[in-house]
């Protein structure tokens, strides 16, 4: 049985793509399964979805806690989330490096490490979602599907969106796919020099009880038990900035911020708290003299996003 | 009265609803949310319907709350208010509580206009004080939207979908702020998140009411609307100048315009921002569009005519103790030369 | 001419008792523990609880604020708001009042809400009926609520008290279901021993519920469960209805010495060398109590089973009380069709031998329990006429199994 698990934040396609994968072998053959894992985020939030592919019928309804491949639709997830977990020492890990090229984090493993630049090979064939490209690419790594069977999926299970945004995916499959076939190419002289560990570690039983550590009776949280979430790794390669020179500290950024991400001293604006701005731009949208301006996520700013005029004169 | 700045005080001396939540980018509710909460003074206890604000600020063991919060299930958020409040009374009775505490209802439109409407029509009827907040984003979000009796004429849903033989949703939307005023209770209003000082306004004067105070506020929703997040606050704001979403307030039974805008903009601006009126926009689909723009001149003229026949009750003594004075004029988005902007101007930020 | 009376010893003194229906006994144990809050709907036949307890309320008898909601699921909303906000909630349903209730019962159990309900056992419709049968509280069955069946109006009005320490014990915080069966209970006048008003205050003490809404703390109650803490968390509310099963026996002694009326979760009536037994619950264990008595004084050795904790069930005394029972009828006022009904299979999961368990359903929809239909019941199973796995209906005074041509679709 081959085991995929997918990585990617709610809205980027995670889900589409694992049944894109599912229809496409099934096109080769195979019996398969894919499935996502609900939470109660919304777009943007982690999320993860699985495709199971047996030459059997496939009777397991159980998650996926020891998968050969990893697919992560969004490199900012390796650094929020253990993407790796119970990937075993021959596992497969494809990252998207998005804008980030090859200053993407990729994490040490065992197993075979491929960053696909899956946003530009997007764009270049017309979708805004990588999820596409990463199919293709996965399905080159494993020799299975085919690219007339992953192009054949696109069609089956994109049926709903309008022809030419189907045609843009299905570009986009072929893109990732060369760029998948390439990649081995280096890969399988590299991989060959990697020591193999006899067996990998068993993954850790996430679904044991949590006893004694469970809360008040009733499920009663009481605020600052718990630290709250972080949000700031929702954000896709955008984050706002602010100069302070042109702020008039009218404070619509903070009325309007859904993330509580703007920082205020008693009734002054002082900035960005990026650790929950999860990018959406309201604060850039609303400000009426053009102080907040979004930059490149990977741009040097003073703390909380204040930056200095440089030409000011 | 509390303006933008008293409110980002007032949410930093007493915290009430903070980040880490997991609404989705752009979402229009943690602004209603938060304007709310601090235009209220004194404790404030919430009690919140099933929706997408519930599931995304309470997930087990983590909490955006800063205040007592419960949340019991979907149709009965009125309901349960009706215990706390009496369990309130109980309290205050035997001398258990030492200061006066403010009962707010967080429901989405779905836990308002669909399924919660009966159990709060009783609470209405039964003269409950609290304020119930519903924030409108004109379909089940939390679903995946799928329609509700909020959801415009004509808007694609997941339930309504367009298609080769459908435009959309058939029918127009329910009006909720006419059938809770119809319960004779001392203050509904409607208002926008887009038009926060106005919906600050109304906040104090639900505070004020004694009795049941009813608030029906436009949200903004990116994925169920079908428009960029940073466009969210635009979107709100065209429905309000449109005369889509007018900003109206019953106060003991008179109707007023808390705003009006200077020129009502074509409705089409409105649409064209939003990928749930996308194809309205094909060819034979003009009759839709002057359908919808027909609803909207009709609603506004019934509101205008309300707004005229109230004018002598608001001028007269009864109505002078409903006064808010606003320490700032109401406009969403201070532009150069409006006097807003000079009140900033003079007061650069300080940083 | 005196007509002659068939009695052959004295007259006792009874001053202490009052003629009163069950209705009548909850609406007085409900003045006496005299709750906060009471959200409330109308349905037959809890009605005369709360036009009762209306009643002591507009007489000043009590503070209760009766809260007259518009549905019974608002009423259990409401209640689950009061008693998590810090006030002593009470309310009363039956059947499709109780169905209406249902999700929001779940909630309670979950939420940690100890309201005690006052269920009016009645069939669920349709066809509509309003007499009794034990369907509704059925639906409650797997709820986390815990559920109490009294026998007589004196019960009723005891369980109410009892019901009301329990649910309030700290190991328990649960709502507590005192179910008295409509019309048999609830509309009959029978001798009831009201305590004294503060005796009943001093027993159940005052509401003192464990960090409410309304107390000085924020808090967030209810949050949104995922799969990594939900199973967790409904494995906190199972052990805390486990509980009930000791503390019901605490809470029950400690009634005893206040009222002398001693309650066992199950009671063993006659079961010394008997042959074969019932089991069942609610009023007609009375009844059946007489049949045991009358077929003892034929010679034949015959006992029943009352069980009074349905949730938890008391599956270790229900074991102990039939272990040296050969044949057993267990009798549901409710049926599960498709299947075999719901008291049966408690049952059968209780005993180490099921061969010698049959299933008879009686009573539905408030059809009348004779004593020659018990009776019956207890010939056929000494002569082991019923067929094993397939239950019998008790019609009228015979017990009726499927043979042969169909009733008519």
């Amino acid at each position: 049985m081959l085991e995929i698990r997918f990585h990617g934040r709610g809205g980027q396609g995670a889900k589409t793509a694992s049944q894109l994968l599912a229809v496409a072998f099934l096109e080769a053959g195979r019996f398969v399964q894919a499935f996502p894992e609900y939470g109660p985020e919304r777009t943007g939030a982690p999320m993860m979805a699985y495709t199971r592919v047996d030459e059997r019928p496939i009777r397991l309804h159980a998650a996926i806690s020891e998968p050969d491949v990893v697919v992560v639709l969004d490199p900012s997830l390796v650094l929020e989330q253990n993407v790796t977990e119970g990937l075993g020492s021959q596992g497969f890990l494809v990252v998207n490096s998005g804008g980030l090229g090859s200053r993407v984090i990729l994490p040490d493993i065992e197993g075979i490490v491929l960053a696909v630049p899956a946003d530009e090979l997007a764009e270049k064939s017309g979708t805004r979602h990588a999820n596409t490209v990463m199919a293709g690419a996965v399905a080159a790594l494993l020799g299975e599907p085919s690219l007339e069977q992953l192009l054949g999926a696109v069609d089956d299970v994109l049926a709903r969106l309008p022809e030419s945004l189907r045609l843009h995916n299905r570009q986009s499959v072929q893109e990732g796919y060369t760029y998948g076939v390439n990649a081995l190419r280096t890969l399988d002289a590299s991989s060959a020099k990697k020591p193999v560990h006899p067996a990998p570690q068993p993954a850790r039983d996430t679904q044991a009880a949590h006893g004694p550590k469970l809360g008040r009776a009733g499920a009663l949280i009481r605020p600052g038990d718990y630290p709250v979430p972080l949000t700031g790794g929702w954000r896709m390669g955008k984050k706002p900035a602010v100069f302070l020179n042109r702020c008039v500290n009218c404070l619509l950024c903070w009325q309007f911020c859904p993330d509580g991400a703007v920082v205020v001293d008693g009734t002054t604006f002082l900035g960005f708290d990026y650790a929950y701005c999860k990018g959406c731009e309201i604060c850039d949208a609303v400000c009426p003299t053009k102080a907040v301006v979004m930059i490149d996520e990977e741009s040097p700013v003073g703390s909380l996003g204040q930056l200095k005029e440089v030409s000011a004169s | 009265m509390a303006n933008i700045k008293e409110m980002a005080a007032h949410s930093q001396i007493d915290p009430r609803f903070g980040s880490g939540h997991s609404l989705c980018r752009g979402c229009g509710i943690p602004s209603i949310v938060r304007t709310v909460l601090s235009s209220i003074p004194g404790p404030v206890a919430v009690i919140n319907a099933t929706s997408c604000l519930e599931v995304a600020t309470t997930r087990y063991p983590f909490t955006a709350w800063k205040i007592p919060w419960m949340h019991v299930a979907f149709e009965n958020s009125a309901a349960v208010a009706s215990g706390v409040e009496a369990a309130y009374h109980a309290l205050k009775a035997r001398g258990e509580l030492s200061e006066p505490m403010t009962l707010v209802v967080f429901a989405g439109d779905g836990g308002t206009y669909d399924i919660g409407l009966q159990a709060l029509s009783g609470a209405l009827e039964r003269g409950h004080r609290f304020i119930y907040v519903c924030y409108d984003n004109e379909a089940y979000m939390n679903t995946g939207i799928q329609r509700s009796s909020a959801t415009p004429f004509g808007a694609s849903t997941t339930t309504s979908p367009a298609g080769r033989a459908a435009m959309g949703k058939p029918e127009p939307r329910k009006n909720i702020v006419e059938i809770v005023a119809a319960h004779r209770i001392p203050y509904v209003a409607q208002a926008a998140m887009s038009h926060w000082q106005d919906l600050s306004n109304k906040v104090q004067r639900a505070y004020h009411a004694e009795g049941p105070a009813f608030l029906n506020v436009l949200s903004a929703c990116p994925p169920g609307w079908g428009h960029e997040p940073r466009d969210a606050v635009r979107v709100v704001r065209l429905a309000v100048d449109s005369g889509y979403w007018p900003l109206v307030e019953v106060i003991e039974g008179h109707w007023r315009l808390s705003y009006r805008p200077s020129e009502r903009v074509p409705v089409m601006q409105w649409l064209t921002l939003q990928g749930r009126f996308r194809h309205l926009f094909q060819p034979d689909q003009e009759e839709a569009l002057e359908k919808i723009q027909t609803i909207i001149d009709d609603e506004w003229e019934r509101m205008t005519q309300r707004d005229a026949q109230s004018a002598s009750w608001f001028a007269s003594e009864q109505a002078r103790r409903w006064e808010v004075l606003p320490t700032l004029p109401d406009s969403w988005e201070p532009r150069l030369g409006e006097p807003m902007w000079e009140h900033f101007r003079k007061t650069p930020n300080p940083a | 001419m005196t007509p002659r009376l068939p009695f052959h010893t004295p007259g006792v003194d009874l001053h202490h008792l009052r003629v009163i229906t069950g209705a009548q006994g909850v609406a007085h144990a409900m003045r006496q523990i005299d709750p906060d809050v009471f959200p409330v709907y109308p349905i037959t036949p809890q009605t005369p609880i709360i036009q009762t307890l209306s009643q002591f309320v507009a007489d000043g008898l009590c503070h209760t604020h009766v809260l007259d909601v518009e549905s019974e699921h608002s009423a259990m909303s409401a209640a689950v708001g009061a008693a998590l906000a810090g006030a002593r909630t009470m309310t009363a349903t039956a059947s499709q009042g109780l169905a209406l209730m249902v999700e929001v019962i779940y909630l309670a159990a979950s939420l940690r809400a100890p309201v005690v309900i006052a269920v009016g056992n009645r069939a669920l419709s349709g066809p509509i009926n309003i007499h009794g049968d034990h369907s509704d509280a059925m639906l409650a069955r797997d709820s986390g609520a815990i559920q109490i069946f009294a026998e007589t109006a004196e019960e009723a009005y005891d369980f109410t008290i009892i019901g009301t320490k329990l649910a309030e014990h700290k190991r328990i915080l649960l709502p507590v279901m005192v179910g008295l069966d409509g019309f048999t209970i609830t509309h009959s006048a029978e001798p009831v021993a009201l305590l004294p008003d503060s005796a009943v205050k001093d027993f159940v003490g005052p509401y003192a519920y464990p960090s409410p809404l309304l107390g000085n703390q924020a808090g967030t109650y209810g949050p949104f469960s995922m799969p990594d803490s939900y199973f967790d968390l409904k494995y906190q509310e199972i052990e805390a209805v486990e509980a009930a099963l000791e503390v019901f026996e605490l809470v029950a002694e400690e009634f005893f010495r206040l009222s002398g009326r001693r309650y066992q979760a199950v009671e063993a009536y006659r079961l010394e060398d008997a042959e074969a037994a019932l089991v069942m619950m609610g009023s007609h264990s009375g009844t059946a109590k007489e049949v045991v008595d009358k077929m003892r004084d034929q010679g034949t050795r015959v006992g029943l089973v009352e069980i009074r904790l349905y949730r938890p069930f008391p599956r270790h005394a229900i074991e102990q009380a039939l272990a040296q029972v050969p044949r057993v009828a267990v009798l549901d006022k409710a049926s599960s069709p498709g299947t075999l009904p719901p008291l049966f299979l408690d049952v059968a999961a209780s005993v180490a031998n099921t061969s010698k368990l049959v299933s008879v359903i009686y009573g539905l929809g408030g059809r009348d329990v004779p004593m020659a239909g018990l009776q019956d019941i207890l010939e056929g199973v000494l002569a082991d006429r019923f067929p094993p796995r397939e239950p019998g209906y008790l019609f009228g005074n015979k017990v009726w199994h499927k043979e042969g041509k169909s009733w008519p679709i």
